[in-house]
């Protein structure tokens, strides 16, 4: 409440108005001519010759209003604060005055001191900028250029390294087709071999025998374990004859 | 004679009772059909709704729902081309013929600087921060028509353009405003009826830091010096005699006109309230507001 009563204090609102003041009261009452108004005034004021000037002022003012509308309204539609005193909580806080005096200018009755942040305010507004924008022009360009930097690097490295091996292109070109040419030639080399023992097999069958037939396929098997045996008897042989030669040659020396 | 007089008369008299020519019973009048819904025993009947489903219940599927099949919005895990984009810049482009247009046609003025309040003072520019709009982007489009000697600020600007406007003696900025900037420029007059002090200027972000820095692009953080090199490159390049301006010049304060870096609006510095009821500007005097809107 004591906060209230100091943005109260601190728009400095002119309460000391009466005919505003009487104005506020009647506000919720339908237009109309009889009027309890004079009594309250004669509360209000004593009966010297102002205080009866403005009544008759006051009661001219409500005989020609025939609007029918709530003060606050006619307000609104001549231009002028709707409320001269607070109703609402709303109309007691900074937001709502420092909107009053935006729309109405010195008629608001508001302190265009109080428009600027207070010192408090100020503190964290400066906090704030501090989080949100933490880096200085010169930091930030410094930081923007290095990105940039290292971008160009990385492109001109990769740009390096793709002329070093187009250089190096033909030579791998030439690779390739020698593995490939080694590879038919592997390929080729096998499959003779391959027929080579399928024409066995059907000589020593002595007629034309279905590939996939469970005797060619049986005999295959066992050409083939003779065959690997004749390469390693072969291989065997061969060793003991180096090594003959070798052990003749020592002998001699 | 008589019977002349006897048929004229009748040609008025049905004149006079036939309907008056109205948009209503015009043909062709290019104004769209306005839908009635039908009422009554067969004028109703499905009003437009078609029968049965979603369409007549009005309980339609959700948006991208595709009735079981695997949705689009659903079906590709992987967007890299959407990495970041809420922090993406757009700059709304205007042409150097439509700004020719607007000065043509008395919706600029040219003896005041031009930047982007004017613009959206116009009514012929909208700009929209909401969707991340960072203000005007002046293109190329009209450079051999544009012929007004001009000083404005703009957001975004190639060589063409700022060739285009220095070569009729003109001068341009690129200036970067943040989004709370933004929201000032496009409408002024609002801004001031709320009774707040004019904020300040952000510095750009990190993206577009080098852009509003470098001279070549007029940036407004560039050293003058390097600018007013870099706008004879430019005339040579293009090959074009830059016009020279004297102090003499009628124009030469309105042409040298420049925004301080934090400030928003030409004339008004961060800080001022502006009351537009009596027409005051009041400034700060306590000393710490003013060096924190000074900084």
């Amino acid at each position: 409440m004591e906060a209230l009563l100091n943005i109260r204090k601190f728009c400095n609102l002119n309460s000391s108005n009466i005919k505003t003041a009487v104005l506020y009261k009647n506000h919720f009452r339908p237009a109309s001519t009889t009027n309890s108004v004079s009594e309250n005034l004669i509360a209000t004021a004593d009966e010297d010759y102002e205080a009866t000037q403005l009544k008759k002022e006051i009661e001219f003012e409500q005989k020609r209003n025939k609007s029918r509308l709530r003060s606050h309204h006619r307000n609104l539609v001549h231009g002028k604060i709707p409320y001269s005193e607070p109703v609402a909580d709303i109309h007691l806080t900074h937001k709502y005055n420092r909107m009053l005096f935006g729309k109405y200018g010195k008629s608001s009755n508001v302190n265009p001191g109080t428009l600027w942040p207070t010192k408090s305010e100020l503190q964290e507004m400066v906090e704030y900028e501090k989080i949100a924008h933490p880096f200085s022009f010169s930091e930030l360009v410094a930081k923007q250029k290095k990105v940039v930097d290292e971008e160009e690097m990385s492109v001109k490295q990769r740009q390096e390294k793709i002329l070093k091996n187009l250089q190096k292109l033909e030579g791998w070109k030439r690779e390739i087709a020698a593995r490939v040419e080694k590879k038919l030639a592997d390929l080729a080399k096998a499959k003779a071999k391959k027929d080579a023992l399928i024409e066995e097999v059907k000589r020593h069958f002595g007629y034309k025998i279905d590939p996939k037939d469970e005797k060619f396929k049986e005999m295959l098997v066992i050409k083939e374990r003779e065959q690997k045996k004749r390469l390693k008897e072969e291989r065997s042989k061969a060793k003991q004859e180096r090594y003959l030669a070798d052990v003749l040659k020592k002998d001699s020396k | 004679m008589s019977a002349i007089k006897n048929g004229s008369i009748e040609a008025l008299k049905m004149l006079r009772a036939l309907p008056r020519v109205s948009l209503a019973n015009i043909r062709n009048t290019g104004a769209p059909k306005k839908f009635v819904r039908g009422r009554g025993q067969h004028g109703g009947d499905k009003h437009g709704a078609g029968n049965k489903g979603s369409g007549q219940r009005q309980n339609y599927m959700r948006l991208g729902f595709e009735t079981g099949n695997n949705p689009f919005y659903l079906r590709f895990p992987y967007e890299p081309y959407y990495k970041g984009h809420h922090f993406r810049k757009q700059y709304l482009p205007l042409s150097l013929l439509q700004l020719q247009k607007m000065i043509d046609t008395n919706r600029i003025d040219i003896s005041e600087p031009i930047d982007l309040a004017t613009l959206c003072n116009t009514g012929l520019y909208k700009l929209r921060p909401e969707e991340k709009h960072y203000g005007v982007h002046l293109t190329d489009e009209g450079t051999d028509i544009f012929s007004s000697k001009i000083n404005i600020e703009v957001q975004w600007a190639n060589e063409a353009t700022i060739a285009a406007i220095e070569r009729n003696g003109g001068f341009i900025t690129t200036g970067f405003f943040d989004i709370h900037s933004l929201w000032l420029l496009k409408d002024p007059e609002a801004f001031f009826r709320r009774g707040q002090p004019i904020p300040r200027r952000m510095l750009p972000s990190e993206d577009v830091i080098l852009y509003y820095s470098s001279p070549e692009n007029r940036g407004y953080l560039a050293d003058p010096e390097k600018i007013s090199y870099e706008r004879l490159v430019l005339s040579q390049k293009f090959g074009y005699e830059l016009p020279s301006l004297s102090e003499s010049d009628s124009m030469y304060d309105v042409l040298m006109e420049r925004k301080d870096p934090r400030q928003i609006f030409y004339g008004l510095e961060p800080g001022w309230i502006v009351n537009l009821v009596e027409k005051e500007i009041y400034k700060p005097k306590d000393q710490e507001l003013i060096e924190y809107y000074k900084t």
